[in-house]
């Protein structure tokens, strides 16, 4: 990622200098840090090889003492794997372009633009997190059920449409970090509101927006409440759901808990790896420097 | 319900679109663009969605059936074969199951939804409860009819199903608790495994015996402990016996004939918990404890990998020993009981219900008969190796041929059920706390029982004097929230208009400012409102969601205030929490993130690891922290002990081995030291925010000769400052709502050490049928969280630096 960093100015040779040792410091820590960090992923990766025998000897076994890739066939062979990753891939995607449009647009009105009752409006939208959902999920139920959502993915995607209190505060914040000489002067040219939205504000906001991505996808590829509140036949059901079957009253198949919950966590892994690198300095790269 | 379903899908299509035409991003995003989205949202998703009943009458009727063992584990694939079975041999009904381990809120809401399920795999001891509020439909039509007998069952299941002299359930399988000994280590200790104990003295003598310490004085071995785990309870994963049992062996009852009094307190059964204690606290609670997990999963009982050499517990433990520890050499007998009392155990185990409001209750009916007659019921046992509820299966050689399995069997006329009562759950979870407290020694048996008492009483008055309450009337309810709409609708319109009198610029300002929030204020309009509302109208009211909510003015709020004991416990150590998580939990994300801020090589691997953990589901990982809290081989003792910080904090807690989880004083921060592994999502937002900073203000610092430090305090938290807020903020709602690690790990215990307020709330909600209570209890956190949130947003003037003005 060093293309994102401003190459230090051959002037200061004495600071390079400090860089490096500072650089190489800060690698250490991050590899100490980095492999604590790492723990659970190992222990979920490397328990979903194990044999049953192997999962809970006491001392903790790190390494397996035989590997047993089967526990992934074996996993894959109580449900539709495939289909359920289908279903939770369309309810993510089309929930996630929901989230990023409307909580876009939504957090433009509240940070950049004037209108009377537009704190009230904002404390309204603070508060409606505030209310823990579980007192709320009867009577939403029963709205979907009068528009005959249940069993179906709207109830899980169609509100995505309508914005969501936290993307939109993460996003106003983000917005009102943005230079007002900006908008002014976009202003000044003529832009309409739509046009300072979507030609200043979105494009110096890729990092808030790619962070927003990031947590929609990993809202909707992880949401265990929701369909399992909305879904009630096999051909809707997601891999959350799938997972939490493993769980059951009667003891838990942890191999297949497990190896469930490697492939699920490693499209989320590959997706923030890509796109991690939109978190580079928006601002600086747009000339704002005088 | 898939019939109403058939009926709804053309007709929901268009409501969709209807509401989607003033959908205001149609106008405001480029039209085209967002025609396109809605138009491919619909069409990619139509086939995906709704299973749609066929209406031929050729076609085979459909029933839904929820089934409560899950998949993976041996009961949950027999329950799958038979389903597929009957599939195959009826060729006029087909059973759709759906696998929905722990349903409480699916079940809840989709029976208050009227769209429950036909037949669903129930918890026996929780059928009552059901039973007594309507939930369920009787079936004793059906029985008569057919000739079920009760004689075919084992009693104690045929009476749980029943209450009111009606019976809402079959019974589908069951257990019966025994002593199970570990035949190497009575060897060990010069015990003959052909002689086990049968008196409750005995089972002291032979534990002592069985019990052995460590140089350093640390139990290495034990003989039995007479407390039971569940994830409600972290005293340690000791057996499944339960109070129940002690209490029953002493003579003592849990309800009066009547039903209308529950007895925790019963004089036998005070004595029996005065003998568990003495039993725990001879070895000492805080060295059992570093002995165990501390993880209420059976396959952790110490008995498995031989540290335990007794334990009392069902048929399925046979099941888990074979897969996880097929060598282990155990034997079964009759648990023993006390000299002057009686020979008892005790039997749980599942039922089949047909919920209220089910449509195709006939076709529920022939599938619920076939299942629970002989040749499936022994099909289910053998596949699943437990007892089935049909005694006639139980003649299958798979029973009268194995010695184990016979032992079962014969206990079985010794064996009670727990009292069938609508306050059964309460009535559980209080002994399980009054066991804890005595336990641990922190009030006698008799007042921890005569607490539990005073609890599950109230409840059950409650329950009883129920309808005495009037019952919403909701004309006046509706009239009331459209008058009060009405009225600050228009107060809104006039005061708008007033304020942009003459201004013609803001109101072109305004007029887009409004364009801009239309869609959060229309899905405000249409989904969030009107639950709110109904959740304030329910806090005023006795509403138990399968009953029609009946009125009862501030009933619920004084009862929080002035009644709820484990209210303001709750709260405590709610704000506790979040007191410690939040501010950690920032530090640490913004300490990493200006880590991840830097240019070394590989960057992007070293971001995606640190963002791994919060992407670990939560019960994939909760294993791990078990072991790395474990007291004896945990990484997190023997970390701090190579730091030279173990006799600190030992001294500090005064315990001899720092019991993470396990003892109260150091669960909660076991909890938040976990949830600072979790802070991936906050470290993503701070690594946006820094993005977010002009590089010409870093320049002109370093220009200025500013130290790294001053930069840091001078350019990049101010600027910063917006960010910090924002996490600060939704830190705080969010860590007062915490109630998934509870959930899964701790269940609330030790002693009440991790009952967070949602935890609470949840359990009153789908677990005690109390959500008009849960609605007061979500208001009181509401006004909590919302002070906390107005304080924070009036003291960020002073702090928060904005680059546009926000007034």
């Amino acid at each position: 990622m060093s293309d994102t960093i401003p190459a230090p100015k051959p002037s200061h040779v004495r600071r390079m200098r400090g860089t490096r040792t500072k650089n190489a410091v800060t690698l250490v820590i991050m590899i100490v840090v980095g492999i604590t960090f790492l723990l659970p992923f190992y222990w979920m990766v490397s328990t979903s090889f194990k044999v049953k025998t192997d999962i809970f000897c006491v001392p903790p076994k790190w390494i397996p003492s035989q590997l047993r890739p089967q526990n992934y066939t074996d996993a894959l062979g109580y449900f539709p794997f495939f289909r359920y990753l289908r279903n939770t891939v369309t309810i993510t995607v089309f929930s996630t372009i929901g989230w990023l449009f409307s909580s876009a647009m939504v957090a433009y009105g509240f940070a950049r633009l004037r209108f009377p009752g537009r704190n009230v409006l904002f404390y309204v939208l603070l508060s409606t997190m505030m209310l823990p959902p579980q007192v709320t999920m009867v009577p939403l139920f029963v709205i979907f059920r009068t528009l005959g959502w249940v069993d179906t993915f709207y109830p899980l995607i169609i509100p995505a449409y309508f914005g969501s209190p936290f993307f939109i505060f993460l996003l106003r914040q983000y917005f009102l970090g943005i230079p007002q000489e900006l908008i002014d002067a976009a202003r000044i040219d003529g832009s309409s509101e739509l046009g300072i939205f979507s030609r200043v504000i979105l494009p110096l906001s890729k990092p808030a927006l790619t962070a927003v991505g990031i947590f929609g996808l990993m809202y909707g590829w992880n949401d265990f409440l929701g369909p399992l509140i909305y879904l009630n036949s096999e051909k809707a059901k997601t891999v959350a759901l799938g997972l939490d079957a493993f769980r059951t009253f009667y003891g838990t198949d942890w191999q297949g808990l497990m190896a469930i919950s490697t492939l699920m966590v490693i499209p989320v892994v590959v997706i923030f790896f890509f796109a991690q690198k939109y978190f580079v300095r928006g601002i600086a790269l747009t000339g704002m420097k005088g | 319900m898939t019939c109403s379903l058939e009926k709804a899908r053309p007709a929901n299509s268009r409501t969709i679109r209807r509401r989607d035409c003033p959908n205001p991003p149609a106008i405001v995003v480029p039209p085209h663009l967002f025609a396109f989205l809605i138009i491919a949202l619909f069409t990619f998703l139509a086939p995906a969605c709704v299973n749609s009943q066929p209406t031929s009458s050729r076609e085979p009727v459909e029933i839904n059936f929820w089934n409560y063992f899950g998949i993976g584990v041996p009961p949950g694939k027999a329950v799958k074969e038979l389903v597929e079975e009957f599939n195959r041999t009826h060729a006029h009904i087909r059973v759709n199951r759906l696998d929905v381990p722990l349903m409480e809120r699916k079940f809840l809401t989709a029976v208050a939804g009227g769209v429950p399920p036909e037949v669903a795999i129930f918890d026996r001891f929780r059928v009552a409860s059901f039973a007594a509020r309507g939930a369920f439909e009787p079936l004793d039509e059906y029985i008569e009819r057919d000739g079920i007998r009760e004689d075919d069952f084992f009693a104690p299941c045929w009476q749980e199903s029943k209450y009111d002299n009606r019976m809402y359930a079959l019974p589908f399988n069951t257990d019966v608790r025994v002593l199970f000994y570990n035949n190497r280590l009575f060897r060990e200790a010069g015990l003959d495994p052909d002689r086990p104990p049968r008196t409750w003295k005995e089972l002291i003598e032979y534990s002592d015996k069985l019990t052995k310490r460590d140089a350093r004085g640390r139990i290495t071995q034990v003989g039995f402990v007479p407390v039971s785990a569940s994830p409600k309870s972290t005293v340690g994963n000791w057996g499944n016996t339960w109070l129940y049992l002690y209490g029953w062996q002493k003579g003592g009852e849990y309800i009066s004939p009547d039903g209308k009094e529950v007895t925790p307190n019963h004089p036998k059964v005070v004595e029996a918990l005065q003998w568990v204690t003495d039993f725990t606290t001879r070895y000492g609670l805080n060295d059992l404890k570093a002995l165990s997990s501390g993880f209420g999963l059976r396959e952790l009982t110490p008995f498995l990998t031989g540290q335990m050499a007794m334990t009392g517990d069902e048929g399925y433990l046979m099941s888990i020993i074979r897969h996880y520890n097929p060598d282990l050499d155990y034997s079964v007998a009759p648990l023993p009981y006390p000299e002057d009392g009686v020979r008892a155990t005790w039997s749980g185990g599942f039922a089949l219900v047909i919920p209220a409001g089910a449509r195709r209750r006939e076709e529920a009916w022939e599938f619920i008969k076939w299942i629970i007659a002989p040749k499936q019921q022994a099909f289910y046992a053998k596949m699943a190796e437990q007892m089935p509820a049909n005694v006639k299966a139980t003649e299958d050689p798979y029973f009268s041929q194995d010695k184990n399995w016979q032992v079962f069997l014969s206990e079985m006329k010794y064996s009670r059920y727990r009292p069938v009562t609508p306050v059964g759950s309460q009535l559980w979870d209080e002994l399980e706390r009054a066991t804890e407290l005595a336990v641990e020694g922190r009030m006698t048996p008799k007042a921890a029982l005569d607490r539990a008492k005073n609890v599950v009483q109230k409840e059950l008055d409650d329950f009883l004097k129920r309808q005495e309450y009037p019952k919403l009337n909701w004309a006046i309810v509706r009239s009331f929230f459209l008058t009060v709409a009405a009225i600050v609708l228009i107060a809104w319109t006039l005061s708008v208009r007033r304020r942009l009198r003459g201004m013609r610029l803001l109101r072109t300002e305004a007029k887009s400012g409004y364009l801009f929030i239309s869609p959060w204020l229309i899905g405000f309009a249409i989904f969030v409102i009107g639950p709110i509302l109904l959740a304030i109208l329910y806090s005023f009211c006795h509403y138990e969601v399968v009953l029609p909510a009946r009125w009862c003015g501030l009933d619920n709020y004084r009862k929080l205030f002035t009644d709820d004991i484990h209210f303001a416990k709750c709260l405590y150590n709610t704000a506790f929490y979040t007191a410690f998580s939040v501010p950690l939990g920032m530090a640490t994300a913004l300490g990493l993130a200006l880590l991840l801020n830097r240019p070394v090589k590989r960057i992007a691997f070293f971001r995606t690891i640190f963002y791994l953990p919060s992407v670990v589901p939560i019960i994939a990982s909760a294993v791990l922290w078990m072991w790395i809290f474990n007291p004896n081989f945990g990484i997190l003792n023997a970390l701090l002990k190579k730091v030279g910080l173990y006799p600190l904090l030992t001294a500090l807690v005064g315990q001899k081995t720092l019991l993470w989880l396990t003892s109260e004083p150091l669960a909660k921060p076991a909890l938040i030291l976990m949830s600072l592994w979790a802070i991936g999502p906050m470290m993503v937002i701070y690594l946006a925010g820094l993005q977010g900073i002009p590089q010409h203000l870093y320049e002109a610092a370093q220009i200025d000769g500013a130290s790294a430090f001053r930069q840091f305090r001078n350019v990049t938290l101010p600027m910063l400052s917006p960010t910090i807020f924002f996490t600060m903020v939704m830190g705080t709602i969010a860590s007062f709502q915490v109630f998934t690690q509870a959930y899964i790990m701790t269940g609330g215990g030790p002693v009440d050490a991790t009952l967070f307020y949602v935890l609470y709330l949840f359990r009153n909600a789908f677990e005690y049928f109390k959500m008009g209570y849960a609605s007061a209890m979500a208001w009181i956190l509401f006004i909590i969280i919302f002070i906390l949130t107005m304080i924070q947003v009036k003291l960020a003037p002073r702090w928060v630096h904005y680059e546009a003005e926000v007034k």
